[in-house]
Formats: structure tokens, sequence, C-alpha cells
């Protein structure tokens, strides 16, 4: 199944990732939350662990680059957050320029689901960068390609 | 230029758009939803979130499997049509024309979407006003040209329900690109400093729920399954040269002309009782005979139908000698003044295996269907409130003027049209409340002023004023309120008004006309009136009921309205009776 494309990115007080994931969405409107699914064996997953906070970051479909940065290397040798254009929101969270849409949020639950870890999160503050809002998303399909 | 989130939808994790599926209890429930994506590989899981209070959620949990159909960017118009239909409106997929498989999990699927992927839900996880469902996929499909069909998105949808979206898109464009659109957001924002952005709260106020809320919204069923009636398409002109008799020689004289303007070819006959009146009734309508008894004119090998306009309490034993000549009847609503009565007719013309339809405009009056057309599509949304104004200054007299004869007054005769008009309109209620006025005209036996309160389980509720006594103006005969828009339905019109709950660009425009005195004095209800019309040639239904029993007759065929719709009609009028006599609410008897 095609999905859409993000950068997640999880910052702790020393230490920082950014993932590309295509399993997240919207988890409800009361309260306003988002969910992730993380490998469990990823970074990003024990970043995620120590610090319940994380940015994701909507990519617009004009970011493979970006998709493909995030996919192929471990954060845990190479600071991939270095290598994007990211800003930090009035609340602190790390968002990407111009992607379509960056969301921060707080870890509320944490669901096993095999090899994977469901995190479900309460929206704190999101941006959308006006100058991409008529792009369409990034989706899987679109790195296959 | 970066904006603040104001709510869920502007962080875009909404993608992807589909439709899920499930078997529901009565029919497929279908559910839009853009918030579907996988959450592991191996094994492959996905997670929905329905809403819980549209009936999708009972479905799955019912059955515990569904249907993720993926749709293809080519089914735009499908997504946004579902997405406008009301919460509870039954019968989605019938009024999609969806083509609906099942594959051998028994799973219920739409055909020629992108792609199918068959899940069965393994575990749920509570999360405020939603539930993550997690399922695993159990098998899918896709369509032979995935490769080249794109996925649609939800961006497009929301943005396609406004008019000309191409024309808006490109205009978007180029207010991007030459910074137009920051510019002008900037000056809005000056104009009228927004509140700080708070997701949460604007979320919740605009879509989210408690969870007294969602039982509050859950007591009122997740289902409308009230209403049954379907307002017909305008029946076609049948010319074949059939052989009908009016009988009765008052309200008969409508019947001839509209018979003519139904059926130019007819043969035409005429039946009454005052030998004077009946001839000049024949020679007036270029009749081809005339008699003077009903045994008669059903007996007389020239005429295949009669059509009866004749007082309520004589309509059994006439219909029960047409029937038993074997000849179709058109007899005039109420369809009596009994349901044993009723029950008599429709068996006497089931027995002689020929037609019997009870004459009701409503259900053939073009702006019903039109505005049911229109309710289906949710242009205002969930149906809540009905008025009826009815009924204009009349003094009956002979048999009219007698409350045995007429079944009663202004309620049997004039209520039982706007109670066809209810069901095609709200559906089948369950509780109703009548109540008397000052009598005026002390001459006829039946009250001449009377309102009715229904009410239906599913929360909606149907007021009634009809009256002999009072003259209604300029007012609509039929309003229906719903939570996003209402319409106003005028008798004889060729078309209705519709008035949406979102403002329209006038009424946006002027809000920001200042001094205030002066926005008031601009602003009125008529700017957000939006007149619909309706294309067919007689606006009352008339023309359509004639046209309708001609062509069943010509046919052979049921007419589309079978008498047991009017029987259930005179079956609610009686119960409102009831709550006059015994003063209380009444319930009426389910629909069988």
């Amino acid at each position: 199944m095609d999905a859409a494309v993000a950068v997640l990115i999880v910052e702790t007080e020393s230490r920082r990732n950014a993932m590309t994931v295509s399993c997240f969405s919207e988890v409800a409107h009361y309260p306003a939350a988002v969910w992730v699914s993380v490998e469990k064996a990823s970074f990003t997953h024990e970043l995620l662990r120590e610090t319940n906070r994380f940015s994701l970051a909507v990519l617009n479909h004009r970011q493979t680059s970006i998709a493909r940065l995030c996919s192929t290397t471990s954060g845990r040798t190479v600071d991939k957050c270095a290598s994007l254009d990211l800003y930090r929101s009035q609340s602190g969270f790390l968002f990407v320029q111009n992607a379509l849409a960056s969301t921060g949020a707080e870890v509320t639950r944490m669901e096993d689901i095999g090899d994977q870890t469901l995190f479900v999160g309460n929206i704190v503050e999101a941006e959308f960068c006006s100058t991409v809002s008529n792009l369409r998303h990034l989706l899987v399909s679109d790195i296959r390609e | 230029m970066n904006y603040p989130g104001r709510t869920i939808w502007d962080t875009r994790v909404q993608s992807i758009c589909g439709i899920l599926t499930a078997a529901g209890p009565q029919e497929v429930e279908i559910y839009f939803s853009a918030s579907f994506a996988p959450c592991s590989l191996d094994p492959p899981l996905v997670i929905v979130n329905p809403n819980r209070t549209y009936p999708i959620e009972e479905a799955i949990q019912s059955s515990g499997r569904f249907a993720i159909n993926v749709l293809a960017h080519d089914q735009l118009a499908l997504a946004v049509r579902l997405v406008k239909m009301p919460r509870r409106l039954s019968g989605k997929a019938r009024l999609l024309e969806l083509e609906i498989g099942e594959n051998g999990l028994q799973i219920p699927f739409i055909k020629n979407c992108l792609q199918t992927l068959f899940c069965e839900v393994e575990r749920e996880v509570p999360s405020g006003d939603r539930k993550l469902l997690v399922a695993r996929v159990l098998a899918s499909n896709s369509s032979e040209d995935i490769e080249t069909r794109q996925p649609l998105l939800f961006g497009e949808v929301t943005s396609a329900g406004t008019r000309f979206p191409r024309l808006k898109k490109q205009i978007r464009t180029v207010a991007l690109k030459t910074g137009l659109l920051d510019a002008g957001k900037s000056f809005k924002s000056k104009l009228r400093p927004p509140p700080p952005a708070d997701i949460a709260r604007t979320t919740y106020e605009m879509a989210g729920s408690t969870e007294p809320e969602i039982e509050q919204l859950k007591s009122f069923g997740l289902k409308d399954t009230s209403r049954y009636l379907t307002p017909p398409e305008m029946p076609a002109i049948v010319r074949n040269r059939i052989g009908v008799c009016v009988v009765g020689t008052g309200w008969g004289t409508f019947h001839c002309e509209t018979i003519r303007k139904a059926n130019p070819n007819v043969r035409l006959f005429v039946c009454g009782r005052d030998p004077g009146r009946t001839e000049r009734l024949a020679n007036a309508v270029n009749a081809e005979g005339f008699f003077l008894n009903i045994e008669d004119a059903a007996a007389d090998s020239r005429i295949q139908a009669l059509t009866l306009a004749l007082p309520h309490d004589v309509h059994r034993q006439s219909v029960e000698i047409v029937a038993s000549a074997g000849k179709h009847a058109l007899v005039e609503k109420p369809i009596a003044t009994t349901l044993s009565d009723a029950d008599a007719m429709i068996a006497a013309a089931q027995n002689a295996g020929t037609i019997l339809m009870v004459a009701e405009d409503m259900h053939f009056r073009p702006a019903i269907r039109e505005a049911v057309r229109f309710m289906s599509s949710g242009d205002i949304g969930d149906p809540l409130h009905m008025l009826v104004h009815g009924g204009g200054i009349r003094q009956p007299t002979g048999w009219a003027a007698s409350a045995d004869r007429m079944g009663g007054g202004v309620m049997i005769d004039i209520g039982v049209h706007y109670v066809r008009a209810m069901r095609l309109l709200m559906g089948e209620p369950d509780q109703v409340f009548a109540t008397r006025a000052m009598q005026i005209h002390t001459k006829i036996q039946g009250e001449d002023s009377v309102q009715v309160l229904f009410s239906s389980k599913l929360g909606w509720q149907v007021h009634m004023l009809l009256s002999w006594s009072t003259q209604r103006g300029h007012l609509p005969d039929i309003v229906v309120a719903g939570s996003l828009g209402t319409f106003h339905l005028w008798p004889g019109a060729r078309f209705f008004d519709y008035y949406p709950v979102a403002p329209r660009l006038v009424t946006r425009a002027l809000s920001y006309v200042r001094p205030r005195s002066l926005q008031e004095k601009l602003m009125r209800p008529t700017l957000q009136q939006v007149r619909r019309w309706v294309k067919d040639e007689d606006p009352t239904g008339y023309r359509g009921e004639f046209q309708e029993f001609l062509s069943a007759v010509s046919e052979d065929r049921q007419p589309v309205t079978p008498p047991q719709d009017a029987r259930r009609d005179l079956e609610i009028i009686l119960a409102a009776y009831e709550s006059i006599r015994s003063g209380t609410s009444t319930a009426i008897p389910p629909l069988t």
C-alpha cells in the first residue's frame, strides 16, 4: 500500500536523529493526537523511549532527497539532522524547513506491536509552509521510482 | 512563510484517501477515511481510526473484519460526495452507485478501486474520541492499472468541495508564487488579529467529542433508518388510447383536466349522480360519454380504469365495485376514513388482480424529490425540523362538512398530504401530539385549525399548522431545517430555496463592513438564499400522480406508490386524532 512519507525527528539532551517514516497518521480529534510506528531496533526508537517527544515533518513530493538521506544511513554514526534545513519551533521542537507541515507531539501511549512500537502523541504544536502548500505529499511510490 | 497550524488538518498527516467497508446488520457500511496507514510490514499490519459516531465502527466491531478500498485520483467526485453525505444516512453505497463485491473472506469491498486490503482486527487501542484499530492484512488486490493511476490525496478532496476548484487552484498558485497570498494573509491578520494557535482546543471545537458528547450523539441512533419512501422521478407521458372514467363531478373536473394533460390520447368518460351536471361536465371536457352510476361505468368495456373523486366515506364501496368489475382504480386521498376500510380496499384490488392507487400529489411533487436528493447529498446536514403551514381559507360544505363522512376536518383532508411529505423528507415518526385551536367555522363538524407535533426517536421533529381559518400569506408551505442549511418549499413553485448555514461570499464580505450599523442595514437573510430551479413542467405533482397511474395501467404493473403507503398515512393521521381525544402524546404504531 502506498503511503505518505515524513521525517521523524527525535532529540534528547545529548543526541538527535532524523528518520524517514511512512507508518504514521492521525489518532483522534479529542485529544488531537498522531501516531507513528517505529522499529524497535532503530536508534530513533531508543531516543523516543528516552525523551517522549517527537517532531513529524510531512514531506512534499520535491523532498525525495531528504527522505533518502534519512532512510539510508544510521543516526548512530552520522548526525543526519546536521544535513537538514531545520529550525526550532516555539515549543522547542525541531521542524523541517519547506516541509508541507511539521508537528510536535508528546508521547502519551506506547503499544507493542511485534517488532515495532506504536507511539501515540498529543499534538503540542504544528507549523505549515505556505510556499509549498500547493504541492502534494511525497509518497513511498515516489521514492521507489 | 511558516504559519502556525490551528487544527489537526494543518499537520497534513491525513494523506491517501480510501473508503472503509464492512458488513453491517442491515447493509454494507461505508466510511471515508484519510487516516489509515501501514504500521508494520512483517507481519503486514495497518491502523484505521473510524469515527465512533458512524455506523462503520459497530459494523467492524461485530464482524471483526473490514476492507480498505484505496481511492484513485480519478475517484475524486465519489470521495467528495461521500464526505458530504449526512453521518446517519442509510443506503450510502446505493446512492453512490458503488459496485460492491465480496471476497472469499466474506468482506465486502468496492470494485474498481486502486487497491483493496482485506483486514482483520487484531487489537483495539482506545485513544480519546477515536479508537485505533490495529488490523492484520489478510489479503489484498490491486487494479491492473495501479502503476499509472495516482492515489487520491486528502488535500484534493477538501479543496474540491468548493465551486470552480481548478480555477481556484490556479489563482492560489499564482498568489503563492507572487507572494500575494502571504501579503493577503498578513493584511487579514492585521485587520482581524487571530487568537494564538491552540490545535487541541480548535480541533476539539471543530470536530472532537468528549465521552459524554459521543454518548449523546449515539443516543439518537447511529443510523437513520426511518426514511423508507423514495420520491420517484417524473413518470413519462403515456400515449396509449386507454379508456378512463372520472367518477365525481366536483373535484372530478380537475381530474378530467389533469388526465387530458397526462395523456392527450386518453378516451375520457365521466360519471356522476346529477344528470345535468354530469352531461355538462362531459361536454366541457369533450368526453366520449357519461354514466349516472359507477356500476355502469365499471362494466363498460371501453373503460379500463376509473378515477374516484368522491366523498371519503364511499371510497371503500366504490373501490370494491371497480375491483369486482376487474377495472383499475385511482382513488382520492385519504384512502379511507378507517383502517379497516383501507384494508378491505387493498384486499379487493389484490383479489381482483387490479391496480389500486391513491392520488397523493406530494409523492410526485418535484420540489420534494429534489429536496430529498439534495438532503442525501448532505446539503442541510442532519435534518432536524420540518415546519408545515398548510390549508388556507376554506369552509367546506355538504358531505365535507360532516365529520363522519370526511373522517375529521382539516387534519385528515390536508394533513394527510403533509404526512406523506414528512415521510418522504424526514421519515417515519414515532410519536404525535395534536391540539386544536378555537373553532371558527362552526358550521363544519370537523376541526378547522390544528397543530400537530411529530417526533422521531432518531431526533427529528415535524410541526404542522393546518388551518382552514387562517391565511398563510407569503410563506413556504414546507420548511426543512438541518444542521447545515434550510430548504423552503413553496406550493406550486418551480423552485425551492436553500439557505446554507455557512456564510456565502456576499455575507462574508459584508461581515467586514464598518460601522456595524451600516453592516446591519445591508445584511439580510435573503443574501444567503440560493434558488434552485426544478425543471419539471408540472410543479404541483398532480400531473405526475395521474401520469404514474395511467402508465401503470398501460404497462400492467403496480404503481410506484402502492396503496399501503396511503394506508400508513391514514394510520399516522388517526394517531394524531387519538392524541386530540386523549390530550396526550400518542405512540404511532411501528411500520410493519
